[in-house]
């Protein structure tokens, strides 16, 4: 990852300007065993309080890594019911990285929020659709089928 | 920039979490 995913210009700067980066050897006492890293490349997102938002275990290509923090992120905003912050990091998500892993899953997140926010059933509908359109083969498009029909 | 300017300590990653208002990006790492 140092010498590939890590070494564009843009990913230095956007992960110096926009997140902590944390480098831990996966042996390393008490993280190897508290985190259970069985495999490396193991990467996480976590909050100040040391809470796991959203995390990944393999390569990530330099293309993903941008898309993958701001998905991390926008969860984190999401799970302290921070949604107008959670929404802009989507946006750039799916806007910006249709084509990542990230986007399948940045789209349902936004479609739950639209509906906690109005309590209208809409945005999962729409989000069925979009995922099913976009990314059939997604298993987030599997996560929304259910909204077909509410 | 020209490299990632990694923390390597837990508690500093997380007091500067705290402090700046940002996420923790952690990688485990495996130095071959």
């Amino acid at each position: 990852m140092n010498t590939v995913s890590y070494s564009q210009s843009k990913n230095i700067s956007y992960i110096n300007d926009n997140v902590v980066p944390l480098q831990i050897n996966y042996q390393q006492a008490p993280y190897a065993e508290n985190y259970k890293v069985k495999w490396t490349p193991r990467l996480l997102i976590l909050d100040s309080e040391e809470f796991v938002h959203h995390q990944f275990v393999g390569f990530l290509q330099p293309q993903e890594v941008i898309p993958f923090l701001r998905l991390g992120e926008a969860k984190m905003y999401f799970d302290s019911d921070e949604f107008e912050k959670a929404n802009k990091l989507l946006d750039l998500v799916i806007q910006e990285a249709a084509w990542s892993h990230a986007a399948p899953e940045a789209i349902y997140l936004k479609g739950v929020i639209g509906y906690k926010a109005g309590k209208d059933p809409q945005p999962l509908r729409d989000i069925f659709h979009k995922l099913q359109k976009e990314y059939p083969y997604s298993s987030w498009a599997d996560r929304a089928f259910p909204y077909w029909s509410i | 920039m020209t490299q990632v300017n990694w923390e390597t300590e837990m508690g500093t990653g997380l007091d500067r979490a705290k402090k700046e208002g940002k996420p923790v990006f952690l990688d485990f790492f495996n130095p071959g």
